[in-house]
């Protein structure tokens, strides 16, 4: 079976070291420069130093962040795109697994060998899906190398497209995909069909999970700042922000999104950002808020990534599960 | 020895809710026979087969190879050699390929066979079948089905595409094998001509059910053509269990009979009667065209047509 398999998917494989490698050949220059950058510059050692912490004292780190975005948050749109890079193996790898034989017939050259056709699919269910594995492994370790440097001036690991193309969780999506194009190609017979409704159901179980549950994985904290300190909420702990308000002394909301910072000594607003739909602001928010206000963060700590990514995961491999399952049992009841 | 090759009882497949492609099939096939399967397209032929080899679950009844139900049992596997209709195989794989894959998924695999065969119908082994003919690719699924070493040989209409030169060439490299081995083999074609020569057994199927199955020697033993004079509908004859088909003309009635169990089967129904033997493809046209459901005239004619096309 190792042998048939490898003889089928050959082509298939060496395709996908190709593009692998022409990803490789465009990532690594521009990783490499991309990290030259962040540590030369300063702002690696500056993020650094300010931690993980929430609150942070008022640092430079923003003109050097600033700087990198500007020359390399370009690249940010080449992340996205490996966003959609699992499906292909899912579209490519899986949905022919079944559906290509059944299609051509040649089921009927194969289920009638001497091993059991249950055997035959767990070999080869088993083979792909291990072969996809290593890939994804590959990509997951490279993508998140390349992307570090982005992620941590940016939004943080946790942030969407960040969190996705990181860690454990593309070598889960990997799987899910693949065991979805197996299932689904048990089921439409064909190989283009499979192809296509593996690619939708595949988006649509990824924005559902991404946009419906992510957000409900644990409770996120609540993180206060007085507005008449100095300090500042910090932008690179990686943290996943949900929103950021202010509250006044009685603990009520007053601007749903947005900060503000007073230095109630000159009577002027240091600095708002956002805009006020809550209890109705004077032109001078910093005197109508009173100095027991607070400006406040309802997030997910950066420190929650594994946590977060072996949750995701756990999803989307208990998903692969039962599509194993099915196609297991769907492949028994072909004919 | 006669031990029983394939074994069916009762068998029934059904698609959907209501459409039988099988019904009640109870056939009996001895080892080392060489069967025809035959019936028009539809009749439940490939459906037969596919139960058979395993890759159909039957809603009613059993079907047993060499005692063993091939969908569960994977000895049963290994005795089955199948080539299914249209000879699918994975056409970017050479012959050599397709050997290699036959080496490393059954137990018993003879390769030199599959060589032999290529080599001596000068197939080339390192072209992917896909890219010979129908007659080479036919030719490099019978011998992979072969080098199982089968104890059956199923084969679903293995000639139906093929030009009547391949045709005769599969037929003869067929009949050689089996020959040499003493397999038995169950056949199917829409065309009884292409195995007339070939088998001594037969099966008919129509409208998913059997219509005649049995030893041919036997089957034309048993079969009369009688003709005489007109008869009246639904006359009785003695000796005769079954008139399988009637034609009429206002003077002349030609009756198909077959003899009960027993009796002599030229037993006349009077003056003027006169008996004939059959010939197999008579007796198959018989049984096609038979009056079985005379509600169903269309069905009757498709039969017949099918089978006399060429």
């Amino acid at each position: 079976m190792i042998w048939l398999t490898w003889r089928q998917h050959r082509t298939q494989f060496l395709y996908t070291l190709l593009v692998i490698a022409a990803v490789a050949a465009v990532m690594l220059p521009t990783g490499l420069a991309m990290r030259h950058t962040f540590e030369d510059s300063g702002l690696a050692a500056c993020i650094e130093k300010l931690g993980t912490a929430a609150v942070v004292p008022p640092g430079d780190c923003d003109v050097l962040s600033q700087q990198f975005a500007d020359k390399y948050n370009a690249l940010t749109f080449v992340g996205v795109l490996f966003v959609i890079l699992p499906v292909f193996v899912g579209i490519f790898f899986g949905a022919p697994l079944v559906a290509r034989e059944v299609e051509q017939g040649t089921h009927r050259f194969v289920w009638t060998q001497g091993i059991t056709r249950r055997r035959w699919a767990a070999s080869k269910f088993g083979l792909v899906g291990l072969a996809a594995a290593v890939i994804a492994v590959l990509y997951a370790l490279g993508v998140s190398w390349w992307f570090g440097p982005l992620v941590t001036n940016g939004g943080g690991r946790l942030a969407y497209v960040s969190f996705d193309v990181q860690g454990v969780v593309p070598i889960a999506y990997t799987i899910f995909a693949v065991a979805l194009g197996i299932c689904l190609g048990t089921v439409f017979r064909k190989v283009l069909p499979a192809m296509g409704v593996t690619l939708a159901a595949f988006l649509a179980v990824r924005v559902a999970v991404e946009w419906g549950a992510r957000k409900h994985y644990l409770s996120p904290e609540t993180v206060t700042l007085p507005i008449t300190s100095t300090d500042q909420f910090n932008r690179y702990g990686g943290a996943w922000t949900y929103q950021t308000g202010v509250r006044n002394a009685a603990g009520q909301v007053v601007i749903p999104d947005g900060m503000v910072q007073c230095a109630f000594g000159t009577g002027k607003a240091a600095g708002t950002r956002g805009s006020g739909s809550g209890v109705p602001l004077g032109s001078s928010p910093c005197s109508s808020l009173g100095k027991g206000a607070v400006d406040f963060q309802v997030l997910q700590p950066g420190s929650r990534f594994w946590d977060f990514q072996a949750i995701e995961s756990g999803i989307f491999v208990g998903l692969a599960v039962l599509l194993v399952w099915l196609a297991l049992s769907r492949v028994r009841r072909l004919t | 020895m006669t031990e029983t090759a394939l074994e069916t009882a009762g068998l029934g497949k059904r698609y959907g809710r209501s459409t039988w492609a099988l019904r009640d099939c109870t056939l009996s096939l001895p080892t080392g026979r060489i069967a025809a399967l035959v019936g028009p397209n539809g009749a439940g032929k490939s459906t037969l087969l596919h139960l058979a080899v395993g890759l159909l679950r039957a809603q009613e009844g059993s079907v047993r190879v060499f005692g063993r139900d091939p969908r569960t049992d994977r000895a049963a596997l290994a005795d089955l050699g199948f080539v299914a209709q249209e000879t699918p195989l994975y056409r970017d794989f050479t012959a050599a390929e397709l050997d290699r894959v036959g080496r490393r998924l059954n137990r018993r695999w003879d390769g030199a066979l599959v060589r032999e065969r290529l080599a001596q119908l000068e197939i080339p082994a390192d072209r992917p079948v896909g890219r010979l003919s129908g007659g080479q690719r036919a030719q490099v699924a019978l011998a992979l089905a072969l080098a199982k070493r089968p104890r059956i040989l199923l084969l679903d209409e293995p000639i139906a595409s093929l030009d009547p030169l391949a045709r005769r060439e599969f037929m003869q490299t067929l009949m050689g094998a089996v020959g040499e081995t003493g397999t038995t083999v169950l056949l199917s074609s829409h065309l009884l001509e292409d195995l007339e020569r070939a088998c001594d057994h037969l099966i008919v199927l129509r409208r998913a059910r059997v219509q005649l199955s049995g030893a041919v020697d036997e089957l034309l033993e048993q079969h009369r053509t009688l003709i005489g004079p007109r008869l009246p509908e639904g006359t009785a004859i003695p000796g005769v269990d079954r008139i399988v088909r009637a034609s009429h003309t206002d003077r002349q009635s030609t009756l198909l009979v077959r003899a009960a169990v027993g009796a002599e089967p030229a037993v006349l129904p009077g003056e003027g009667w006169r008996a004939q033997e059959i010939s197999l493809e008579d007796l198959v046209l018989g049984y096609l065209a038979a009056s079985a459901d005379p509600a169903d005239p269309a069905g009757r004619a498709d039969g017949e047509r099918e089978l006399v096309r060429r």
